[in-house]
């Protein structure tokens, strides 16, 4: 019998947390209107297939303990892994 | 809206080129990302980025926004020739900023027709730290006086988001959090 595939670990099972764009600009040392006119709108467009998932043009966003960047719907049902980390965008 | 008000119209779409558009249409449309330029960021650091994304700064009135919805409706041959797919106009703005915005019918259907979308973002609550809404951080950080003063000035609406944010920091999500304080306004 074939060995079952390990399954990724789901976004649920991490400790993601959302945070205002004002947290996370400090995070990245840059200025909260920077953050909002220039990278947010880079983040959205780089992941346009999870944000049709998401069935909203403009997700929370979402950080686990490592950084890693994780995009959610509004009410936070639907959460999607991006596979790179907040730092990837400065 | 206050001077410290933002309204940004963001052009995107694949294969887009914003300085091609902006010397076209002779506005200053900033070129934010150029389709096929090389990404320096994210998900296509490094390798050709398939989209393109450019920013015209607009005074931040509702009424600008009107004058701009009828430029970009007699240059909507141009906006398809040159890829865009999606206009937002991106209004970034305290409380009191977006309670003085009113868009009039007239204006929607403008926005309908250009198949644009306005996306509101109250800066004022998230850059106040006192919203931030981690109780603990709130109640060592700030003193006694400085949050009555701010429960005395705080609209109702900032009350409720800070409201929400400490029951989200609690293990609340944020839809139980709304409904919740549905219920105790009630």
């Amino acid at each position: 019998m074939a060995a079952k595939k390990k399954k990724p670990p789901r976004p649920q099972n991490q400790k993601i947390k959302f945070y205002d764009e004002v947290f996370i600009s400090e995070k990245l040392g840059i200025d909260r209107r920077k953050f909002h006119r220039e990278i947010k709108p880079i983040i959205i467009s780089d992941f346009q297939e999870i944000i049709k998932e998401l069935g909203c043009d403009n997700p929370d966003i979402g950080l686990d303990s490592s950084n890693n960047l994780y995009l959610a719907n509004i009410a936070h049902t639907i959460i999607k892994s991006t596979g790179l980390s907040i730092f990837d965008y400065i | 809206m206050t001077q410290t008000s933002y309204i940004d119209i963001q052009f995107k779409g694949k294969g887009f080129v914003p300085a091609s558009l902006s010397e076209e249409m002779n506005l200053p449309i900033e070129p934010l990302v150029s389709a096929g330029e090389l990404g320096k960021v994210g998900r296509y650091k490094g390798k050709p980025v398939p989209y393109g994304i450019g920013l015209l700064k607009i005074n931040p009135t509702a009424e600008t926004i009107n004058e701009y919805s009828d430029v970009l409706i007699k240059n909507k041959a141009k906006l398809k020739k040159y890829n865009v797919e999606e206009i937002i106009f991106d209004v970034d703005a305290n409380s009191r900023g977006l309670e003085q915005i009113s868009i009039s019918a007239d204006l929607l259907k403008k926005l309908s027709s250009l198949n644009a979308r306005i996306q509101f973002h109250n800066y004022h609550a998230t850059e106040n730290p006192l919203m931030n809404g981690n109780a603990s951080i709130i109640s060592s950080t700030f003193s006694k006086k400085k949050i009555d003063n701010f429960l005395s000035t705080a609209s109702k609406s900032e009350i409720k988001y800070l409201i929400i944010s400490l029951l989200e920091n609690t293990g609340y999500d944020k839809i139980s959090a709304e409904e919740n304080i549905g219920k105790l306004s009630r």
